[in-house]
């Protein structure tokens, strides 16, 4: 784990995703970031030229060209510049985030972005998608692709703490009903679907209670807190931890190779609790000062998995949680305020980490709108990669007062 | 054979080098127990370091053939692996082997009501799907024991 970080930290001062379309057919994808990127900085108040580093996060299978950070780096205008990109699943914006953040707290640079990409238009999502992160030669070889994986999950939850789909009708309900208050959420508009329709056990309810994929360019500015200082904006602080876990989900099961994995199995997530560890210990935080949570909620259940991983409730307990309506707005923990992967909808290696950060800094600068929680100072969004074998946690505050 | 009447180019994820060299562990359970500590693992770590000792001394293991069904999930997602849509529903489940070790595969040749949590069963050999070459993939899949 990382050692606490002395002197400069870490600001998040702008961010911006793309808006809800399920294609963007007619956009390229070096355009697709740009948009972002320029959008993101405006609100941030700086512009390319004050850029000195970059990373992106991406899946390889999204792009023919192998190296995506000259590809990038170019786009936007900033050769020689250094760029870095990284695919790692789900979750690989957060290690983007961990890196230019690294370097910002080091002293080697002051400002940096973070940028995102899922455009499923340039690639066979079948066979694309199927086999990342598994043991491809025992899993995706013999049929079994990584949606098996997050579905046997979600079966080792219910089984090991008792709950039936409707607990995830209910989670699902509630994502709906915060993306019917976020114009930027794949199901922004429409009727809330029905009680019955969630709890469908046809192949169409359960896709109403998991995630619904989308096209995702992000972008987030981070800064040392003097640039926010320079400005005269007021600093969120932001920072980030991540573990992993074995690829295969048979050594999900007693793992030796760490203590905590020793009595797990796939209803825990000891990764995402060490990352939320680290992440918390860094920002000087504890479980109590969270206001609102964003997690990576692939299936609902994945949701109460992570909210117990984090700490935010007991193991077993997050079903429970759900059905006392303690995710809604006015509950203890509001989560995934902007409609989660069920309802904002799924955006894969590029989006999901930096949306839920997204998403944290409209409700922390007070722009969440009907769905804003209110006097939020500490907010947390977690990502999982690969099916939990990486977790990302981090948290965004804004300063004591 | 694939669900498509035409040929499915999978350019990344299938090679029959690749699935040759890594047969064992789909024909015979080959996992590998380190010989330093003892721990049993699958997929097999040869040639790589053991989490438990982080010792780098493995050797050729073949897993227990009999194990009990840990968590079941019959697919109903409609959405199959590439070359399994004529098989669905298929029983997918995460399997304890009586040595320990859990793996992930099929129960096969079982009514949806005689397979779940607790359920004993073996491994058997199975033809499993045409690949895009022209190969026959083959590999386990487990049957209720006693069938």
């Amino acid at each position: 784990m990382h050692n606490s970080t002395p002197g400069r930290r870490t600001v998040l001062l702008g961010s911006a995703v793309s808006p809800p379309e399920r294609s963007v057919l007619g956009v390229g994808y070096r355009e697709y970031l740009t948009r972002v990127t320029t959008e993101a900085l405006l609100v941030s108040g700086l512009g390319l030229a004050d850029v000195e580093i970059g990373a992106i996060s991406y899946n390889e299978r999204n792009v023919p060209e192998g190296a995506l950070a000259p590809v990038v780096c170019d786009a936007l205008g900033l050769v020689p510049r250094p760029f870095i990109s990284i695919s790692q699943a789900c979750a690989g914006g957060g290690v983007c985030a961990d890196i230019i953040s690294a370097y910002i707290e080091s002293g080697r640079y002051r400002i940096g972005i973070v940028l995102g990409l899922n455009k499923p238009d340039n690639f066979d999502f079948r066979d694309a998608m199927g086999p990342i992160g598994n043991w491809t030669d025992v899993d995706y070889m013999l049929g079994f692709t990584h949606e098996n994986y997050g579905y046997l999950r979600s079966e080792a939850y219910k089984q090991q703490y008792g709950y039936d789909d409707r607990v995830a009708a209910r989670w699902a309900r509630q994502c709906h009903w915060y993306a019917r208050r976020n114009p930027l959420a794949l199901y922004s508009q429409g009727p809330l679907p029905t009680e019955e329709e969630l709890l469908s056990s046809t192949p169409a309810g359960y896709r109403a209670r998991t995630a619904t994929g989308r096209n995702l360019a992000s972008c987030l500015v981070l800064a040392s807190e003097d640039v926010a200082e320079e400005l005269g904006r007021e600093p969120l602080f932001f920072t980030v931890g991540y573990a992993h876990r074995p690829c295969y989900i048979g050594n999900h099961y007693y793992y030796t190779g760490h203590p905590l994995y020793r009595e797990a199995d796939m209803s825990r997530q000891p990764a995402l609790a060490l990352a939320a560890r680290d992440a918390f210990e860094r920002a000087r935080i504890t479980v109590d000062d969270i206001d609102l949570a964003q997690v990576h909620d692939l299936s609902s259940y994945d949701g109460m998995m992570a909210l117990e991983a984090m700490g935010v409730v007991a193991p077993g307990q997050g079903g429970r949680f759900v059905l006392e309506g303690q995710t809604a707005i006015d509950g203890a923990c509001p989560t995934n305020t902007d409609g989660g992967a069920i309802a904002f909808g799924h955006s894969s290696a590029g989006g999901d980490f930096a949306s839920k950060v997204h998403e944290n800094f409209l409700q922390l600068t007070g722009r969440a709108g009907e769905r804003q929680v209110p006097s939020a100072r500490t907010a947390v969004a977690q990502a999982y990669g690969t099916h939990h074998s990486l977790d990302v946690v981090s948290v965004l505050r804004r300063q004591d007062t | 054979m694939s669900q498509f009447p035409e040929g499915v180019p999978r350019l990344e994820s299938y090679s029959t080098i690749r699935a040759w060299r890594e047969r064992l562990g789909r024909y015979r359970l080959r996992g590998s127990k380190c010989r330093v500590c003892g721990a049993l693992w699958f997929p097999s770590r040869m040639g790589m370091v053991c989490p438990q000792c982080l010792q780098l001394d493995q050797e050729d293991y073949e897993c227990a053939r009999t194990g009990v069904v840990v968590v079941h999930e019959l697919e109903v997602m409609g959405y199959p692996a590439m070359g399994y849509g004529e098989l669905a529903p298929r029983h997918i489940c995460m399997i304890r082997l009586d040595d320990g070790v859990h793996i992930l595969s099929e129960v096969t040749d079982a009514r949806e009501e005689r397979v779940g949590p607790g359920t004993r069963v073996r491994m058997v050999f199975r033809k499993h799907k045409r690949e895009e070459t022209g190969n026959w993939m083959y590999g386990y899949k487990f049957v209720i024991e006693g069938q």
